[in-house]
């Protein structure tokens, strides 16, 4: 199988199953969520290695979400 | 509930985002290979002809083009020094080499190997491009760089093409390196069960 269409379907399936079970565990946190997608956005594109169209805008908008809530964990545990 | 939803949302829109950055038709790897198979045979022809038998160094030229030059005469050594590309013949330092531009000469100077390193630039074109290999290895031995090759795939077997510039994997590794460095020659290789060992010679350039 083309390894584009298979990132793809990956990626697709960690992303419902992660929507499945962390709602089943009862989180409620969006950027949990944002955070759990990013990681797998980022393990799929390094072990199947897709081809993109252009630059890969996608990966940089998740890596800066992803450091934006990291910061704003790290900021929360400093104030308390 | 509201939160697993908005969050599946996002999901899709990243699943959507990430389906619309996939190229619809890319070009397969074996046409890739076949393409870069294909023009090994034109080179090999010229070469028969000329009946060339030296082994030849790439160079980085001017214009960041990889070229191959090839002594005509006996082997005196790489070609240092300035040359300007004008046709098959080109003398630098009162050396004659034939000059021919191998076929890895361009796809060495997409925009993604830029900034890889060796080792990650030569996987990208051997197996992820071209599907000419299962995986790459590369290691430096002394002064020279050696490249294990598993499982080559190249089928079209251009003896003189071989001799003269080396395999196409070698090829490509040596324009690799050449893009890097300025000048490098193949300088040995060996197929093994299932693999090929390419040694490389990288020259002091200028």
């Amino acid at each position: 199988m083309d390894k584009n269409v298979l990132f793809n379907i990956v990626l697709g399936f960690m992303i419902v199953s992660t929507a499945v079970i962390l709602s089943s565990l009862g989180e409620v946190r969006l950027d949990v969520y944002i955070s759990m997608y990013t990681l797998e956005y980022f393990t799929a594109k390094a072990v199947l290695r897709p081809r993109r169209r252009f630059f890969d805008i996608l990966g940089l908008v998740l890596l800066i979400m992803f450091l934006l809530i990291v910061c704003f964990r790290v900021w929360e545990i400093l104030r308390t | 509930m509201n939160i697993p939803l908005t969050a599946l949302g996002i999901g899709l829109i990243i699943l959507g985002i990430s389906i619309l950055l996939t190229p619809a038709h890319p070009v397969p790897p074996h046409t890739v290979r076949a393409l870069l198979e294909g023009s090994t045979l034109n080179i090999e022809a010229l070469l028969e002809e000329l009946n060339i038998t030296n082994k030849g160094y790439y160079v980085r030229g001017a214009d960041g083009r990889i070229y191959v030059f090839i002594p005509i005469d006996r082997d005196s050594g790489p070609p240092i020094g300035e040359f300007e590309f004008k046709g098959l013949v080109t003398k630098v330092n009162d050396k004659r080499y034939l000059t021919i531009i191998p076929p890895s000469s361009e796809i060495v100077n997409i925009q993604e190997l830029s900034e890889a390193e060796f080792n990650d630039a030569l996987s990208y074109v051997l197996v992820d491009i071209s599907e000419l290999a299962e995986s790459v290895e590369t290691y430096t031995v002394g002064y020279h760089i050696v490249v294990r090759v598993k499982k080559p795939r190249g089928y079209v077997a251009s003896w003189r093409f071989r001799n003269v510039l080396g395999s196409l994997e070698a090829s490509i590794a040596a324009s690799l390196l050449a893009k890097r460095y300025g000048l490098s020659k193949v300088v040995d290789e060996m197929d093994m069960e299932g693999e090929r060992i390419i040694t490389l010679e990288v020259f002091s350039y200028g």
